[in-house]
């Protein structure tokens, strides 16, 4: 991607999100009731931010370094499972990361 | 109250998710710069929205990268973001009926997860001024940590940075797993995804989607799965 597609597609996206809020407070205004449809779009986020972590969590071009980048994961997961904030699970699984590469001497 | 003193009231019970934004907000434009994003791309983003999901999955592109791919990558951020139309429903029956339509263009610039939560819980009628109050906190959060976690990171040499990608699925984790946690069939739908997409990625080049595209799918085809399944009630509070 260039910087121009880039901008087009930062611009592209704030307006797209822009309208999926604006029109349900200025038209919609009444609840969505079909169950099937409340289920799909309340998982679908969770759906498409799973399959952005895998498989590419453990690709070295994610950290630099394959065993960097699942070692951050293996943190992110288990701070996760314990409910931590998501600055400090960011936070402890970059860190993780830094000291794995510095520890394999990259 | 007067209305200074309920925009004062937003801005004051905002403050927690002000400074969770700042740090969300850090990490992210820091991830992004060590992607190869200039600086401009996480301080033009956050200027124009609060959105970490879609933020978080432009940022996770490489920059400059492969030709291509934009419009898969916005149509990821709509399905990262469909929800947002919950949440403005739910938003909508809290709303005191004199707000107008110029009101509400403005009230929904801020409409996040977290800000709604915080809404919708108040027990006395959240009104224009209050809405504001919260606007103005979580925005300001939200752009300082953006600006500085951006022009920090453009300062450091790039190798030593590299590390700083792991802090987008490490968000996107702390994400999913809470969810997971609570509710068996997302677990099964975050599953499905994660094995579906792995799966779409180990095909022969020939008749192997797009990574961004083939994200999509996976999750697309997780979500509508397991709405059939396990179709939801919509509840009262997100």
């Amino acid at each position: 991607m260039t910087q121009r597609a880039l901008l087009a597609l930062v611009l592209g996206v704030a307006l797209a999100n822009y309208a999926l809020r604006v029109l349900p407070l200025a038209l919609l205004r009444r609840p969505l009731r079909n169950p099937r449809l409340v289920a799909f779009v309340e998982r679908l986020p969770y759906a498409i931010l799973a399959a952005m972590v895998v498989p590419d969590v453990f690709s070295a071009e994610t950290a630099g370094d394959a065993r960097a980048s699942a070692a951050g994961f293996a943190v992110a997961l288990a701070l996760s499972l314990l409910g931590r904030s998501l600055p400090f699970v960011a936070a402890a699984a970059t860190a993780a990361a830094f000291a794995v590469r510095a520890a394999a001497g990259a | 109250m007067s209305v200074p003193a309920t925009f004062r009231r937003g801005f004051v019970d905002a403050l927690p998710i002000c400074l969770g934004y700042f740090g969300v907000g850090f990490a992210i434009a820091a991830a992004s710069v060590a992607n190869g994003h200039p600086v401009w791309s996480p301080v033009v983003q956050s200027l124009s929205q609060l959105s970490g999901t879609s933020q978080g999955a432009i940022s996770h592109r490489a920059v400059p990268g492969p030709p291509g791919g934009a419009w898969e990558l916005a149509l990821l951020c709509l399905g990262l973001n469909l929800r947002y139309v919950l949440l403005a429903l739910a938003l909508a029956q809290k709303l005191p009926p004199g707000i107008g339509l110029g009101r509400r263009l403005l009230v929904a610039l801020g409409v996040t997860d977290e800000n709604v939560a915080l809404e919708i819980s108040r027990p006395f009628p959240t009104g224009f001024p209050y809405l504001t109050g919260v606007l103005a906190s979580s925005y300001l959060g939200w752009n300082a940590g953006n600006a500085l976690g951006a022009i920090g990171t453009a300062l450091l040499p790039a190798s030593a940075v590299a590390p700083l990608g792991i802090a987008l699925y490490a968000m996107f984790t702390a994400i999913v797993v809470p969810a997971a946690k609570a509710s068996r069939p997302t677990l099964l739908c975050v599953a499905l995804a994660a094995a579906a997409n792995a799966a779409l990625r180990a095909l022969p080049a020939a008749a192997r989607p797009a990574p961004v595209a083939s994200m999509l799918l996976a999750g697309v085809g997780a979500a509508a799965l397991c709405a059939l399944l396990f179709p939801k009630k919509a509840e009262a509070a997100p």
